[in-house]
């Protein structure tokens, strides 16, 4: 009789359902919580106007006329170009040192190991120091100790104005990004480096494939899915940059280094449009999330064909 | 020599610089702290301190009328809950999500994805109203919360290959053995896992403790506040200061310099073995 015995196979995979939720259960309570209620407060009051003069009267519905003000501003044109020059400019670097470093620690030598190990010290360094540092670095006057070596090298023949000109504080930020980026980069890619199969490349120089043949037709193909995935992460964090250019610029010299999340911080928190500041901070998400779900698709492909 | 030993000797003067320029800003970070204010500004600059001096510590200790060890006191118990509550939630989450075929499992991990996409800034005016609501505002499980945000996800998707590759017989004979779920994942799948629930722990401390924007945001009174706000604070007053301030960063690196050494080897291995899967 087929029915007994499948009614015990049944009640054995519900119990286990029930325990698999039970694990899952906190951890998702948790953010349904204090990621669920953000998102979908977020929306609502980016709907209304919330600012200093209704925000503990009625706050009138006001359609999408926030996101009609932000986008209006001179100053979200300007955050948009900073936040993707700075994003791709940050990327760039941080992906072909990070990839170069890694290149270069897969050969064997004595170092190689204590080397990675140490560059990782860049990358959990807090925030807060990292910005400052960074900032004694880069002091305007002779005191700063990068236009100091810069100068005894003959790279620039006066000081440059890091922190007080506009091209200055970008690039200023940038580079202590990069510092930052690298060794993320480098950590990730050294790992997927490990798992190429030796005997392909080997192959392939015994069929007089040459270095940069290699790299190029068998090193980088077979990397893709890494390579996506590094970008990919890089990418987002990078976009949501805030805390460092809130410590080390904020914003300025002129908005010359606002980025979108310095404009919704400064729209909520200095200007107390909070219905605006929510606007800017939702077409940020919009942003992220089209862009998180594209590469997902990306990997799944990835996985499919390998 | 042949050609392997030149290839390596290059190889080591090469990593031996890149070395120094990157770790350059700690080493000048630590030695600035340690120069007088006369050596700081002098015309050619030092590169190491001609004279030691711990003005620069002295001033963080005694400036505040209150001691900073209550600030100390403050970031470790940030730090220290934010660990405990992220570790533990996704350790349970990730061994969930990688051993049972739940319908929402797909869900779950993909509401994971997406919440370490979403922008901080996002956060700071709802949980500020939330908090404010459930009595939170002002006090340190605020900053605790928002810096889980970060964590648990992160947690989740590190542990989840751990549990994943562990083969699912060890559990079967445990639980035929005598062991019911819950101790049989105490038993043997923490265990066994333990290098991926280190980096987790050891991740989400630093994190707590170098949280800055949740502790200014959600933090009112200067007696709660963790160290990182006393230097977020210090930058805009003491702005030329420099011994001052990278005594400041030296102390708030100490703790991480600390964790790094003590786990290096489980960090990498850790962190390199859940980001890149995803």
């Amino acid at each position: 009789m087929p029915n007994l015995r499948q009614r015990p196979a049944r009640s054995l995979q519900r119990s286990e359902n029930r325990a698999g939720y039970l694990f899952i259960f906190p951890a998702l309570v948790f953010l349904l919580a204090f990621v669920a209620f953000p998102i979908i407060y977020n929306i609502v009051i980016s709907l209304r106007e919330v600012n200093v003069y209704t925000f503990t009267g009625e706050q009138s519905f006001v359609g999408l006329r926030n996101y009609r003000d932000v986008l209006a501003m001179p100053v979200l044109g300007k955050a948009v170009r900073n936040t993707l020059y700075f994003t791709v400019m940050c990327i760039l670097f941080q992906f072909v040192i990070g990839f170069g470093l890694a290149m270069m620690f897969s050969k064997p030598f004595p170092l190689s190991r204590l080397a990675r190990g140490m560059l990782m010290v860049c990358w959990l360094v807090p925030t807060i120091v990292t910005a400052s540092v960074w900032q004694w670095i880069y002091a305007g006057d002779s005191s700063g100790i990068l236009n100091f070596l810069l100068m005894k090298l003959h790279v620039i023949s006066s000081p440059i104005s890091w922190m007080t000109s506009a091209t200055g504080a970008m690039w200023a930020l940038i580079i202590t990004n990069v510092w930052k980026g690298v060794p993320f980069n480098m950590l990730l890619l050294s790992t997927a480096l490990t798992t190429l199969p030796q005997d392909v490349l080997e192959a392939a120089s015994i069929d007089g494939a040459g270095r940069w043949k290699r790299f190029v037709h068998i090193t980088l193909p077979m990397l893709r899915p890494s390579i996506v995935s590094v970008v990919t992460l890089g990418f987002i964090y990078t976009f949501k940059t805030f805390e460092l250019i809130y410590i080390m610029t904020q914003g300025g010299p002129l908005n010359a280094t606002e980025n979108l999340a310095t404009v919704s911080y400064r729209l909520t928190f200095s200007n107390f449009e909070i219905g605006q500041g929510a606007a800017v901070a939702n077409l940020m998400m919009t942003l992220l999330i089209v862009i998180g779900i594209i590469s997902q698709r990306f990997m799944e492909k990835d996985e499919v064909m390998s | 020599m042949d050609r392997s030993a030149v290839k390596k000797a290059a190889l080591s003067l090469a990593t031996v610089v890149l070395l120094i320029i990157f770790l350059f800003p700690i080493y000048w970070m630590v030695i600035t702290s340690l120069k007088t204010t006369t050596e700081i500004f002098a015309k050619t600059p030092t590169f190491y301190p001609h004279t030691v001096t711990f003005e620069g510590y002295t001033a963080q200790l005694f400036r505040a009328t209150y001691s900073i060890w209550l600030n100390v006191r403050n970031s470790v118990v940030i730090a220290t809950l934010t660990m405990v509550i992220s570790t533990t939630l996704a350790t349970f989450s990730a061994y969930g999500l990688a051993r049972f075929n739940l319908r929402v499992n797909r869900y779950v991990l993909f509401a994971y994805l997406i919440t370490q996409m979403l922008p901080t800034v996002l956060f700071l005016t709802p949980l500020f109203m939330l908090f404010n609501q459930v009595g939170m505002l002002n006090t340190l499980a605020a900053p605790v919360v928002f810096t889980c945000l970060h964590g648990i996800p992160f947690c989740v998707i590190t542990l989840r290959p751990y549990f994943l590759s562990i083969p699912r017989e060890l559990e079967d004979a445990a639980i035929i053995d005598g062991c019911n779920r819950f101790s049989a994942f105490t038993r043997i799948m923490l265990p066994i896992s333990y290098p991926g629930v280190i980096v987790c722990a050891a991740f989400t401390f630093l994190w707590g403790w170098g949280d800055l924007m949740g502790a200014l945001t959600f933090l009112q009174s200067d007696r709660l506040h963790p160290l990182t706000v006393n230097m977020y604070k210090a930058i805009g007053e003491y702005s030329t200061e420099w011994n001052s301030l990278m005594a400041f960063a030296v102390i708030i690196t100490i703790p991480v310099l600390i964790i790094f050494v003590t786990l290096q080897k489980h960090l990498i291995a850790g962190l390199a073995s859940g980001a890149v899967k995803g």
